[in-house]
């Protein structure tokens, strides 16, 4: 009988990240990919956000134990235990019981050949084509020069040798260039948010501005939608010096060489010239019909329908899962940590289990560390889970709802049961994690319960850090009718009587009359005292001291707007915004919202809204950024949305490195977004940045898998490989190799102190072995595994093997 | 912090300053103390003294450098802490390499009471001539004839990692202690647990004189290790000269062996591949004409210098143990300047700041690899 | 006889190698006075190899990696960048031509640019003529 194996269609981030997940498990896989190079879409672009590098090997790293390549991903995958197929294009498929069989199509000798391959899970990783805009003809693509998309100005860009910025097709050079958001996307046809879009659209300012830092840029965004971890620092950056108007363009006309771009903004229609026009249309999924046939259910615009449950990657097909862009719109850290928590799940399914069970610390009892805690279970660990308050949930216990209209106060508790009842996770209720030494395979930590001695735990191959992020207070809760957002929950979902904080309309009925219409009048008064519910987003956040979106308010607001629309129609609920930040498919939240009749105010950073209380009761007063003009509301109820505070001191008590934002720092933005910077440490749910409870759901599965290949390495399991090694009678102890090491894999032991190495987790870069001036750090004289390039033609270089006159050696000849 | 005291004396700041070293053995805050030492007018050596009566006799502010006491400082310490706590009588010089050792960790601080002196330099190592640092001391001035690595010294005013500072520009008859850290001033206590008895605090003027003469000392100095640096190299006929003050050494590492920062228990380039494979060493010939043995002192020389000149104090224990006169000190005093000027590192400045060949920053050099 | 220079060029396994296969690959022209040493990564290179390969008959030395933030290891190719900067300074104020020294980032894609830099390299060296040490070891 054959082993088992999961078919990865899609060898990009997410599928590159599954197969070697499933690898480190033990467990083989076949990775399907269309082209004839892995990484999909990222192989035609040289950098990403928000580090504006490359370093897709670097994804590569844990996994050495089992023989992964020492090559560029962009060329070439290999693995043994990986099949990988290139040219090979999944085209029919289906799951009979536990099997699923897929048709495949590849080109020999110019014919189609047509072939199955059999397995026993399925992952779509499929990514994303580009939405396409020539359906949109008012924007001339493909018709007037100097129209571009995205990515075609990026590959564009990645190809030219330094020098003046050119347009592709008649070179002709570029002085003034305008990006245009939403181009196909947020319409009719297409109404979901590509999410990852405004992000790439700073990236391509930057890109623009390197190759000619006069350039004239004009941006034209609806909303600026920077949500992901890091993005709002990175898009400010990347915008700096470019014209962000908030508007859309509606066409873009010729005009000679040039080009004029037609649309509007706030204030009305508007017209730029330019000699670029970069029209940034959005993911579509590329993987729909192999999902439809496969028995997947399928959303209007081909994504698969979400899944009810907190599983963000499962399918209503048992056996199939989804990660990516072929899920949903994402960008590259969220396609990394769908692909490991799809790669987890299936290689449960087909019973892999860790090699040895290893006991790992979980920090925190929200989603995110129940989630993490249950999947490390599974794979047969031992997990300690510690949680300071006395009982599981974390805030997610305070958080009514969901964009998606999942049920989670259900979900939640199934998590808490699973863990209340599972053998293999070792609860620790009302227990706060005081310390954290050590390293990788090797951490104590100190575990404190109030009336109980502290306990001293060691030996912990790998902590989580889900310890989540406190609800911010900001200032301005005046009165008892100013909440917060998470206050606001509670009101609506049966904590507190509604009816009492809420004042109703005299007489009720639609806004009639609004004072001060004309232009020259003062500000526009909602005299009629209509309006129920004010809610302020970005308050205290997205600012100098707090800059970072904290990524739900915008979806809670929506969805109690929506839910106070539906039961008091008549009531005027506004939501006074910077952006509204509704990614991927809450876009459709926000549109519901508005057809049901929530009314949006939209300020400027500079102007923020005033909130007082006068003998009338509670004022808001804000500068209508689009009419220009100053409005004053009379709500019963101002609900503040200000979002979380950074864990910053709750990870430094754990010695956890946190970035410029508080939140804890990522190894690798792009390739290692579930690992802290502390090796050995993992990071999920809102200790790494603000998210949603099934975010958090799939961040936690994402750091059990990281976990778990920490915990691969751990194990006996070896392959011979090069290291790096330590001459003790050389070695003066002093540190240098310590600091330096990229891998954390040194130490220092013994008294007087001596290098030494943890194989598991050298990289055998050499660092150390040239930090060290005494030549007594060395790298063991292992070839590395060939390269799988060939080598050849005139004009190729050969590599000969490392240079032989190492110092290790001629010590060794001369003693 | 403590405030600065001043410590009368008619036996002359050497007196003084050794008197103070003998009261702390005597209080029993320290075990014993660690300074230069001669007998019969022997040059120099380093002793570890814990009679206090012999302390007396602690050569300070001698003439002669007796190599960098910061070696034995690490040698004393770098397998561990000593049980008791060590007084160490530390020249600028010496001070900055107990710095840049710590960062190393060649070197227990801890185990110390670091005293720091005033230095008005040494004479040269080959010369024997009558040298009244004292007097210097108290004039201001440097002392002639000039040791080359004094000559070109800028740390005059040098305060880590000193627990006490003792000041001895522009007094005549008379010392500073300034107590630095809070060990300095348990230290100063000790000394003289009867406030009655203890030295007068010392008047601003006195303080600021030292400080202006050390200012003034510091700018000539730079002045003269600027301009000599940048002539050394084309005084001595470029690259070709270079290699030809060089074919003097003898590749006896006794460079190496003296100077602090050196902390290799053995060379990397005490054996370069020719010297242990003899088919190398003959395709060598074959190919270049010709070898040498010792292998390139060259390449030992840059090869010490790729690997130490982001340290190097200046003291110029290297130059005065070479038994060829290879002018060892100017030339990685020109590699030390070039390769901390680089960086804006100090070696021995500042004890927080990281060896700049073992850390880096993500946005610099912005030109290199272009 | 014309003098052609020896280069050795240190390679990087991630980036500057494989953009050099690629060189390779592409039938792009790459000088032949080169002996390649493919090192994991470009931190391998101390600053003391460099020197050595110039003390023992190379006419000039590459040290090639990835660009700044893409380095497979990280941070390595931050401390290349410094002992480059510290090289180029130490050779220059010693009176050895630092364009003996090269230090270049090269991406895996980028064949174009292997090709590019090492055939200005070599016709760098060319012009500085054999190195002053090979009659001097």
């Amino acid at each position: 009988m054959d082993p088992k194996r999961v078919i990865i269609v899609g060898g990009g981030v997410a599928g590159l990240r599954a197969a070697m997940d499933l690898a480190s498990l033990g467990v083989a896989s076949v990775l399907l990919e269309k082209e004839d190079t892995p990484a999909g879409c990222l192989a035609r672009l040289k950098r990403w956000f928000t580090d504006d590098a490359c370093g897709l090997c670097r994804m590569m790293d844990m996994d050495r134990g089992r023989s992964v390549q020492e090559s560029c991903l962009r060329q070439s995958f290999e693995h043994p235990l990986v099949e990988f197929r290139t040219g090979t294009r999944a085209v029919d498929g289906s799951i009979t019981g536990d099997r699923a069989i897929l048709t495949v199509t590849r080109m020999i000798d110019g014919a189609t050949a047509e072939e199955t391959i059999e397995g026993d899970a399925v992952i779509v990783a499929g990514g994303f084509d580009e939405a396409p805009v020539d359906r949109l003809s008012a924007f001339g693509h493909g018709r007037i020069p100097g129209v571009v998309t995205a990515l075609e100005i990026e590959e564009h860009l990645s190809r030219s040798p330094t020098g003046p910025l050119l347009r592709p097709g008649d070179s002709r050079p570029v002085e003034r260039a305008v990006l245009l958001a939403c181009i196909g996307s947020r319409d009719d046809e297409r109404p979901y948010c590509s999410s990852a879009c405004c992000s790439y659209i700073a990236k391509i300012a930057l890109l623009l501005r390197e190759a000619n830092p006069s350039l004239d840029l004009s941006v034209l965004m609806m909303d600026r939608r920077f949500h992901g971890k890091g993005h709002e620092i990175y898009g400010r950056k990347a915008l700096a010096g470019a014209r962000v108007l908030q508007g859309r363009a509606a066409a873009v006309e010729r005009d000679g060489d040039r080009l004029i771009v037609k649309g509007v903004d706030g204030q009305g229609p508007l017209e730029i010239a330019a000699d670029l026009a970069v029209l940034s249309g959005g993911q579509a999924p590329a993987a729909s019909e192999l999902l439809k046939k496969l028995g997947v259910e399928i959303d209007p615009f081909g994504y698969p329908a979400p899944w009810p449950g907190l599983e963000l990657w499962r399918t209503n097909v048992d056996r199939v899962f989804t990660a990516g862009a072929s899920r949903a719109p994402c960008d590259i850290p969220q396609a990394v940590m769908e692909a490991r928590a799809a790669a987890l799940n299936a290689a449960w399914i087909l019973g892999a289990k860790a090699s040895e069970p290893k006991r790992l610390l979980v920090v925190g009892g929200g989603p995110a560390g129940m989630s993490s805690a249950l999947w490390l279970s599974r794979m047969g660990h031992r997990v300690v889970l510690a949680e300071e308050r006395s009982m599981l949930g974390g805030e997610a216990l305070r958080v009514g709802g969901d964009p998606a209209g999942r049920d989670l106060r259900s979900e939640i508790q199934k998590m808490i049961q699973k863990i209340e009842s599972s053998e293999s996770i070792d609860l620790r209720l009302g227990t706060k994690v005081a310390k954290l030494r050590g390293g990788p395979i090797r951490f104590s930590a100190v575990l404190e319960k109030d009336g109980e001695t502290p306990e001293r735990m060691t030996g912990l191959s790998g902590v989580i850090a889900a310890v989540g992020a406190a609800v911010h207070r900001p200032k301005g809760l005046i009165d008892k009718r100013v909440v917060t957002l998470h206050e606001a929950e509670e009101i609506f979902f049966g904590q507190m009587n509604a009816s009492v904080l809420i004042r109703a309309a005299p007489g009720g009925g639609a806004p009639k009359a609004w004072r001060g219409t004309s232009p020259q009048a003062g500000p526009i008064e909602d005299s009629t005292r209509t309006s129920v519910i004010v809610f302020r987003q970005c308050a205290e956040t997205r600012n100098a001291e707090r800059p970072w979106c904290n990524r739900t308010c915008c979806l809670s607001a929506l969805r109690l707007a929506l839910k106070v629309k539906t039961e008091r129609p008549d009531a005027a609920v506004w939501i006074l915004h910077r952006d509204i930040m509704a990614p991927g498919m809450a876009e459709m939240l926000y549109c519901a919202a508005r057809e049901a009749g929530v009314l949006f105010g939209r300020f400027e950073e500079d102007r923020e809204p005033v909130i007082e209380e006068d003998e009338a009761g509670l004022r808001v007063r804000f500068f209508d950024a689009v009419l220009e003009r100053d409005m004053i509301l009379r709500p019963g109820l101002v609900v503040l949305s200000s979002g979380v505070e950074s864990p910053r001191e709750r990870l430094a008590d754990l010695d956890i490195p946190s970035d410029e934002t508080g939140f804890g720092a990522e190894n690798e933005t792009k390739f290692r977004p579930e690992r802290s910077i502390r090796h050995g440490v993992l990071l999920a749910g809102s200790a790494r940045s603000p998210v949603p409870v099934a975010d958090a759901v799939l961040q936690g599965a994402a750091a059990a898998a990281g976990a778990s290949v920490l915990a691969e390495l751990d194990a006996g399991r070896k392959d011979p490989r090069p290291s790096s090694a330590t001459r003790p009678s050389l070695c003066a102890g002093c540190g240098l190799c310590v600091e330096s090491c990229p891998a954390g894999a040194r130490m220092l032991e013994g008294l007087p102190g001596k290098a030494v190495v943890i194989e598991a987790l050298c990289q055998a870069c050499g660092l150390c072995a040239s930090v060290c001036p005494a030549g007594a750090a060395v790298i063991s004289q292992q070839p590395s595994p060939p390269s799988p390039l060939p080598i050849s033609g005139e004009g190729g270089s050969r590599a000969d093997e490392p240079d032989r006159g190492d110092r290790a050696d001629a010590l060794d000849k001369g003693w | 912090m403590t405030q600065a005291l001043v410590l009368k004396t008619t036996a002359g700041p050497a007196k003084a300053c050794a008197d103070l070293l003998a009261r702390l053995i005597r209080s029993g805050h320290v075990a014993a103390a660690l300074g230069p030492f001669t007998m019969d007018g022997a040059p120099p050596a380093h002793l570890l003294v814990s009679s206090p009566d012999l302390v007396a006799d602690l050569a300070l502010f001698h003439p002669r450098f007796a190599g960098n006491i910061a070696q034995a400082a690490s040698r004393l310490t770098r397998l561990g802490p000593l049980p008791g706590k060590v007084a160490i009588a530390v020249r600028p010089c010496e001070a900055a390499a107990l710095v840049e050792l710590a960062k190393i960790k060649q070197v227990d601080l801890g185990s110390f009471v670091v005293v720091g002196v005033d230095c008005a330099g040494c004479i040269p190592a080959r010369e024997d001539v009558a040298a009244d640092i004292e007097n210097h001391l108290a004039l201001g001035s440097m002392v002639e004839p000039i040791r080359p690595a004094c000559r070109i010294c800028v740390r005059m005013g040098q305060t880590e990692p000193c627990d006490i500072l003792v000041g001895a520009w522009g007094l005549k008859d008379a010392l500073l202690l300034i107590p630095r850290t809070d060990q300095g001033a348990k230290a100063v206590l000790a000394a003289w647990p009867d406030p009655g008895k203890a030295p007068n605090p010392a008047e601003a003027d006195l303080i600021s004189e030292r400080e202006g003469v050390v200012a003034k000392l510091r700018g000539q100095r730079q002045e003269a290790r600027s301009a000599e640096t940048r002539a050394f190299v084309g005084q001595h006929g470029g690259f070709e000269g270079i290699l030809k003050m060089l074919e003097k050494c003898i590749a006896c590492r006794n460079c190496s062996e003296v100077c602090p920062i050196c902390y290799c228990k053995e060379c990397k380039f005490k054996l370069g591949p020719m010297e242990t494979d003899g088919a190398l060493a003959l395709a060598a010939a074959v190919d270049l004409g010709s070898a040498r043995f010792p292998q390139s002192p060259l390449q030992y020389h840059l090869g010490r210098m790729v690997h130490m000149a982001e340290s190097c104090v200046g003291c110029g224990a290297c130059s005065d143990a070479c038994p060829h006169d290879v002018p060892v000190s100017e030339l990685f005093a020109v590699a030390a300047d070039v390769v901390q000027g680089l960086f804006g590192y100090g070696a021995g400045s500042d004890p927080a700041s990281l060896r700049p060949l073992s850390s880096f920053a993500e946005n610099e050099f912005e030109d290199l690899g272009r | 006889m014309e003098f052609e220079p020896r280069i050795v060029a240190f390679l990087c396994n991630w980036c500057s190698y494989t953009g050099a296969d690629l060189a390779g690959t592409s039938r792009l022209a790459v000088p032949a006075n080169l002996k390649a040493v493919r090192v994991m990564c470009s931190s391998r290179v101390e600053p003391d190899l460099v020197i050595k390969a110039l003390m023992e008959g190379a006419d000039g030395v590459l040290v090639a990696g990835c660009w700044p933030g893409d380095c497979h290891y990280q941070r390595g190719n931050y401390f290349t960048r410094r002992r480059a900067a510290m090289l180029k300074a130490l050779l220059g104020a010693l009176g050895l031509d630092p364009g003996r020294f090269r230090l270049a980032w090269i991406a895996a894609s980028d064949g174009p640019r292997y090709s590019e830099v090492t055939n200005a390299f070599v016709k760098q060296v060319k012009e500085l003529g054999p190195n002053p040490l090979r009659k001097k070891v």
